[in-house]
């Protein structure tokens, strides 16, 4: 496939997902990706539209940046038919009271590849992906405590519990 | 070569079967039972057992970063060589005598090496890989390394270098088989036996 069918697939999607998400910010670029940003509650929903009504298959990663007063949650998928590249992220803050937790939905169900890159997330940020079929920690050791990649996180090592204790 | 005091005197000479050599010293005057019976050796068992043993050192690879590349794989190639000194790789720790601890040991990881240092019979050594298994290196402050892999079992060598040439392990491995060559491993049975009566 060329890379200008390439480009033209991608401004193609770039207006479906316009239509479908009005208030969303889309950019189409030159070399074939599609951006995309939308609120925290439509997530899930552009997800699923991404893999259902554009052919995005491919989960590529999902990771997140913290800006210290909110993260940001991001998603790259690719099209394994149209060669398009598509990166799709939203803010999300911490809560208050009995949930503090930055909340976003899990998009396991429609991409399965992405249950490990949500747990990974899980475990160096601290967002908590709603709807995981099995949100546990997955590259700390275990017990330990803390979100490492946060900007706040102070590493309380020495009196962490070790797994094998020090000689 | 003149002995003062004799020596054996036994018949020499053009019509004799047995050809003894009439100075059974070296030039130090210490004896030399070798000249006595040819093709006998005489040593202690402690050398003897020291010296199969650093002769043959089957090495356990624990590849964790960047060093194994340099150390384990390309040391252990072609190029290099470790079979030069007799030394194999072994994949089963039941098997080895020696642990190469290449790259960078963290917390989860910890367990496990403890664990397999625990399998491998003794006596056993470890030489560690790179400034990461000696003391952290770069990503000592991190939270999720161990300062070095000392801190979690013994380690008999040091190569420092990030990551360390092939050369400098094989200069590691050669300085650890003098350290076996030193060893007073009946000593320490004597210990063991001197605990257990
Ligand atoms: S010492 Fe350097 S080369 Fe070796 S594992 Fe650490 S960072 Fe990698």
């Amino acid at each position: 496939m060329s890379m200008e069918e390439v480009v033209s697939h991608a401004k193609e999607t770039a207006e479906k997902v316009t239509a479908q998400f009005p208030e969303a910010e889309v950019t189409a670029s030159d070399d074939g990706w599609v951006k995309v940003k939308v609120q925290a509650g439509r997530w899930l929903d552009l997800a699923t539209f991404l893999k259902e009504s554009s052919g995005f298959d491919y989960m590529f990663y999902i990771t997140a940046v913290d800006w210290k007063d909110h993260f940001t949650v991001v998603g790259t998928v690719r099209s394994m038919t149209t060669g398009v590249w598509a990166e799709f992220r939203t803010d999300v803050t911490e809560q208050g009271g009995d949930h503090p937790w930055p909340a976003l939905a899990s998009v396991t169900g429609v991409w399965p590849g992405a249950n490990w890159m949500e747990r990974e997330v899980y475990d160096l940020f601290g967002i908590d992906f709603t709807g995981h079929p099995d949100l546990r920690r997955i590259m700390t050791p275990e017990g330990f405590v803390g979100h490492p990649l946060r900007k706040n996180f102070t590493d309380v090592r020495t009196d962490r519990p070790r797994l094998v204790p020090h000689r | 070569m003149v002995v003062e005091d004799g020596g054996p005197t036994a018949p020499s000479g053009p019509g004799s079967l047995i050809q003894v050599p009439a100075a059974p010293t070296n030039a130090d005057g210490d004896l030399v039972i070798a000249n006595y019976l040819p093709g006998v050796a005489a040593t202690s068992l402690k050398t003897v057992m020291n010296w199969g043993r650093a002769n043959s050192l089957w090495y356990m690879l624990f590849g964790l970063a960047c060093c194994a590349i340099e150390g384990l794989m390309a040391g252990g190639a072609a190029r290099w060589d470790y079979d030069r000194f007799g030394m194999f790789f072994r994949s089963s720790p039941r098997q080895s005598d020696l642990m190469f601890v290449a790259g960078t040991v963290t917390e989860k990881m910890a367990p496990r090496i403890r664990t397999i240092y625990e399998q491998m019979s003794e006596p056993r050594y470890v030489i560690a890989v790179g400034a990461c298994a000696s003391s952290g290196g770069p990503f000592k402050d991190s939270y999720a390394v161990v300062p070095g892999v000392d801190k979690i079992i013994p380690v008999d060598i040091y190569v420092p270098g990030c990551p360390p040439r092939p050369e400098a392990l094989y200069y590691g491995a050669i300085k650890l088989q003098e350290k076996i060559m030193k060893e007073k491993w009946h000593k320490k049975q004597q210990a063991k036996a001197g605990a257990r009566a």
